[in-house]
């Protein structure tokens, strides 16, 4: 069965993210996912008072990455965490947003072993081994949390391009496939085949297969789209090359909205990001119309799907609608 | 009522005037179904009066309150 997650940016303040997060937990989210921008509150102070509100929902950061925090940084974090929420913590990790690492010129290099490290330095310091590690990346000589955990905490990794998609299949727990169209999925998933085959592992069975998307839902189409635009924008601008051209989006396009969102030009930005970006890379519009999407993600065999920014243009009662009007077509309980 | 308090709340440009003591009571009501009961109510009123007195006032007056619209304006 697939099961939903959501996915909240700490750009609002806490008690407002804490609020929906309480909804979300009523009304039969699985999964919680907050963001990590620098920018933004700290994903750890949000997750803390979340999760000292709910009792059921599963959450993490999602997602965080090892070039803003050393991964002993974040084992420590999520180890934190766990303590409060045991087996409830799960970890998103993911190379970074490129436009915010832009800002603190900050280079995301080696993207490929950087994560594979993190990786294996979040899992084995979790798991409270005294961590040696000598790696391309990191270089560890002896870190050991000074606390126990009670429960191993699962990986999820964000992946989009090939690369990071077989990366994610092999060592991850579960895989983020920040995508939205079908195409992208169907694409996303034959890659993420040959790393979890690799690995010897079983997709679906032995790795979870989350698609977290942009989505907007409102019962007009136009405020829907509106709410959306500026997270698209952000999706258009931290895209892969081959991505950006498998929906004929030009890098030049992608730059310029870049830019605009570097210099926070959000006139430029709204005027830049078209509605085929909108269409390629959101699940938007009306009820009816998110249904028919979803449907047709769920139909590829993915096991979670990531409700993500902006839900909609009145978050609460976008909570609602997907509740009473998108839950009940996927859900036979 | 308690949903229309609840979105003037959350909606509100002024949300970062709400006290952190007043947001962790109504979370802790929220958490527990309780926003709409007597208390829960009264815990949004203060909030909505303290972000957007006229919004909450107009709601008040919308749904009918007359005695206590009179009591708003004169808090």
């Amino acid at each position: 069965m697939t099961e939903f997650g959501i996915e909240f940016v700490p750009r609002d303040l806490y008690w407002k993210t804490t609020y929906y997060a309480i909804q979300a937990e009523k009304t039969g989210f699985t999964y919680l996912w907050i963001t990590d921008h620098f920018n933004n509150r700290n994903v750890y102070v949000a997750l803390s008072i979340v999760s000292a509100y709910t009792d059921k929902i599963k959450f993490g950061p999602g997602v965080t990455n090892p070039y803003f925090f050393h991964p002993v940084v974040t084992a420590q974090a999520v180890a934190s965490l766990n303590e409060i929420a045991p087996g409830r913590v799960i970890c998103g990790l993911g190379a970074g947003d490129k436009t915010t690492l832009k800002m603190v010129n900050i280079r995301q290099k080696n993207p490929l072993s950087t994560i594979r490290e993190a990786v294996q330095i979040i899992r084995e310091v979790t798991s409270g081994k005294n961590m040696e590690f000598d790696g391309e990346v990191f270089n560890i000589s002896g870190a050991k949390l000074n606390f126990r955990m009670a429960s191993p905490i699962p990986i999820f990794i964000g992946a989009q391009g090939p690369k990071m998609l077989m990366l994610a299949g092999e060592v991850g727990d579960g895989v983020l496939i920040n995508a939205a169209s079908p195409k992208d999925v169907e694409n996303a998933l034959l890659f993420i085949r040959k790393g979890s085959e690799k690995a010897g592992k079983r997709m679906k069975e032995d790795l979870d297969i989350g698609v977290y998307t942009s989505f907007s839902v409102a019962q007009e189409k136009e405020k829907a789209m509106k709410a959306v635009t500026p997270v698209v924008a952000y999706i258009v601008a931290g895209c892969p090359e081959i991505v950006l051209e498998r929906h004929g989006i030009s890098v030049e396009s992608s730059n310029k909205i870049g830019e605009a969102i570097v210099h926070g030009k959000w006139k430029d930005v709204f005027s830049h990001v078209t509605p085929e970006m909108v269409e390629a890379f959101s699940i938007c519009g009306t009820p009816a119309v998110c249904i028919e999407k979803i449907d047709k993600l769920l139909k590829l065999g993915i096991t979670q799907l990531v409700v993500g920014s902006p839900i909609g243009p009145n978050v609460r009662k976008s909570i609602n609608t997907i509740a009473v009007e998108i839950f009940p077509h996927f859900r036979t309980d | 009522m308690s949903e229309e308090l609840i979105d003037i709340t959350l909606n509100s440009t002024n949300a970062e005037k709400l006290p952190s003591d007043l947001a962790k009571t109504i979370l802790y009501y929220w958490q527990r179904d309780q926003l709409a009961t007597e208390v829960g109510l009264q815990r949004l009123l203060e909030a909505t009066m303290l972000l957007e007195p006229e919004k909450t006032i107009e709601l008040m007056d919308s749904l009918g309150m007359p005695e206590l619209v009179i009591m708003l304006k004169e808090m």
